[in-house]
């Protein structure tokens, strides 16, 4: 049974068609690349999984371990619940707060001692306050930065904030994990570490993995799966190997040959 | 930087303000006669004067790049931050304060008293605006929101203080939320309008609708609070008074400090710091907002009994948009979500205006002026960051059942 299955989503901003009808199935364990021109509409896909958009029509089924769940409608807090992180693709950190806090942040979700816990810093508020940090130095460690766990989060290199994010969306335990160009901005010696630490989330966490990005030797080597998305549809979904040799997806970066 | 070159800004300036300010002190007119005439001396004074506090500019802005202040210091204070959160001077600062009521005049107690008001009032608005980062001008509302509740459900009602005081923080809480509803989906701004909008509404009421609330004439004769079986002369109602904010001040301090270092207070701050990061990583934002409304409003609704009950007079005089300016002022200049900053502020912004009355009448020029050199020279507030640092748990202990 397939972790997320995304089904005919559409979404269109005034007259224009942003996605024309996106299929995907992504199986448990599975590190599946997003790939495709600039405005193909990947970023407007994940904005509509994550329900930062809410998509005109079509279905997105996430399995749960409470059972299927359908996520449209949902708001991006209630999906984040249901067991989808994400990262963004223009940082998005608590900036004036430290390394570790933003990653507790991220623990929101899965705790809930209330107000009056914390105020009467109860036996449970205690606990749950300890087992969270212990977390949070753990995913730290796991992106190798918790020597830098004190740090404000706006004071961290480019790279530094990215695998930061990484982080605080772990901490919300999720089942799926959405990574909108984690490698941006990043040189070649932080990309090779990016790529060991995403084939470790799915490996020792077990995690899924669905990223957008543009570095292409960083997708062919590391992903099990590739989508291709041309103005608004999925053009091609295979492995990588696949994906390279199909003459659609050549047709979409370089022009087809009859217009060239 | 080279002499001349000062020299050469210097000149500038000079003349710049002399351009400015021709048409204001340069020239006398007569209308009567129609004649005008030109005063050089005038010009000659605004002409050293701009010259002397440009320099005096940028000397300080010079300085401001060299001098590296410790990332927590308050720089004028004679204390460091960590002398100053040091049991032993926390220790001797209340005991000194306890005592005040029994050496001081009750005059020092009355407006001890009322900074101690501004703090609580500072505390909250700190929930708001300083962690949540929403911005709110209307605060104000929910102190008169307490004030009138104590002032008519006593009238009316005969409620005592000690009833009123819970039943006022709620009330003022249940308008928190109130307020926090249709606002929900707004941000900066706008944020601000509507709040600044709320503000002016709940004073409207007040003043104009005159069978309920008796309108601008306001309620007199206010009781003050009671201990049961004491009788208590004026001077010891005013220290009763003091001592009961005191304690207010206390708690609204340890209230905020829990709450800002548990998971509710990350949320605010996540709030503040980014929206769309903070829901994406499953923040509920209509809950967290609204909590913070409520919460920041049900201190201004405790307070605001206590200062009906310290007046015995209340009315919608004493809640206009000034306050509520005053409040945020207090929370900006000490500092977004710092405790200690606040306290600092309030104890500045209201201790000051009141030993310097014989500069009365340049109360508002030298306010401004601390405001400007403030964001000038430390934009973050007067204490910067008050984030804790974190030490990673024990394993051992944690094994521990």
């Amino acid at each position: 049974m397939s972790l997320l299955k995304v089904e005919q989503l559409t979404k269109h901003f005034g007259g224009i068609q942003a996605l024309k009808g996106m299929g995907l199935s992504i199986e448990p364990h599975q590190i599946v690349g997003l790939i495709g021109p600039n405005g193909a509409g990947k970023t407007t896909f994940f904005n509509c999984l994550t329900g930062v958009y809410r998509p005109d029509q079509g279905g997105v089924e996430l399995s749960t371990k409470a059972g299927t769940r359908s996520l449209v409608g949902l708001r991006p807090d209630q999906v984040n619940r249901a067991g989808l992180a994400r990262t963004f693709q223009n940082i998005r950190l608590f900036g004036q707060m430290r390394v570790v806090e933003n990653v507790l942040v991220g623990r929101h979700g899965v705790t809930q001692t209330g107000f009056l816990g914390a105020l009467l810093r109860t036996r449970a508020f205690v606990a749950e306050e300890r087992a969270n940090l212990q977390r949070a130095y753990e995913l730290l460690e796991l992106v190798g930065m918790a020597d830098q766990a004190n740090r404000l989060a706006n004071n961290l290199s480019y790279a530094d904030q990215r695998r930061l994010e990484i982080a605080r969306a772990l901490a919300t335990e999720p089942r799926l994990l959405l990574l909108d160009e984690p490698a941006a901005g990043m040189n070649p010696t932080e990309t090779a570490l990016l790529d060991r630490l995403i084939l470790k989330l799915r490996d020792e966490l077990g995690l899924s993995i669905l990223l957008i990005e543009h570095d292409m030797k960083l997708v062919m080597n590391l992903c099990d799966r590739v989508l291709v998305m041309d103005q608004g549809r999925d053009i091609a979904f295979g492995t990588p190997a696949e994906v390279q040799s199909n003459p659609a997806v050549v047709a979409a970066y370089l022009g087809e040959e009859s217009h060239a | 930087m080279n002499l001349l070159e000062e020299l050469k800004k210097s000149l500038l300036v000079g003349c710049w303000f002399v351009f400015l300010t021709l048409p204001l002190v340069g020239l006398q007119t007569d209308y009567l006669e129609g004649t005008w005439e030109f005063k050089g001396l005038n010009l000659l004074a605004v002409f050293g004067l701009s010259i002397l506090f440009s320099w005096a500019w940028r000397w300080l802005a010079a300085r401001r790049g060299k001098v590296q202040f410790e990332p927590n210091s308050v720089p004028w204070a004679p204390l460091s931050l960590a002398q100053l959160s040091d049991t032993r001077f926390l220790l001797a600062l209340s005991a000194l304060l306890l005592t005040l009521p029994m050496v001081a005049s009750s005059y020092q107690t009355g407006i001890l008293s009322t900074a101690m008001i501004y703090i609580v009032l500072g505390l909250g608005l700190n929930i708001v605006v300083g962690m949540a980062g929403l911005l709110d001008l209307g605060y104000v509302a929910f102190y008169a929101v307490g004030a009138y509740a104590y002032g008519l459900l006593n009238l009316h009602f005969g409620l005592g203080f000690w009833a009123l005081l819970p039943i006022a923080g709620m009330l003022a809480a249940v308008f928190g939320v109130m307020l926090g509803i249709p606002v929900l989906r707004l941000r900066g701004d706008y944020l601000a309008i509507v709040t600044l909008g709320f503000g002016e509404i709940i004073r409207l009421v007040l003043e104009n609708w005159g069978e309920v609330t008796e309108g601008p004439s306001g309620i007199a004769g206010i009781p003050k609070p009671q201990i049961p079986g004491v009788e208590l002369d004026f001077d010891a109602q005013a220290a009763f008074i003091y001592y009961l904010l005191f304690l207010l001040v206390l708690l609204a301090i340890g209230v905020n400090r829990r709450l800002q270092h548990s998971r509710m207070g990350r949320a605010w701050l996540a709030l503040r710091e980014d929206e769309i990061a903070a829901q994406a990583m499953g923040i509920d934002l209509t809950r967290t907002k609204l909590t913070a409304f409520g919460l920041g409003a049900f201190w201004a609704g405790i307070v605001g009994v206590v200062f009906a009950a310290k007046s015995s007079f209340i009315n919608p005089a004493s809640f206009t948009f000034h306050e509520s300016a005053i409040i945020l002022s207090i929370v900006v200049l000490g500092g977004m979500g710092s405790i200690l900053g606040v306290v600092l502020a309030a104890l500045v912004l209201i201790l000051l205006p009141e030993y310097l009355r014989f500069l009365a009448d340049y109360r508002m020029l030298i306010f401004g002026a601390v405001m400007v050199l403030t964001m000038v020279f430390k934009p973050e507030g007067l204490i910067t960051n008050p984030r804790p640092t974190f030490e990673r748990p024990d394993d051992a202990e944690r094994e521990e059942p």
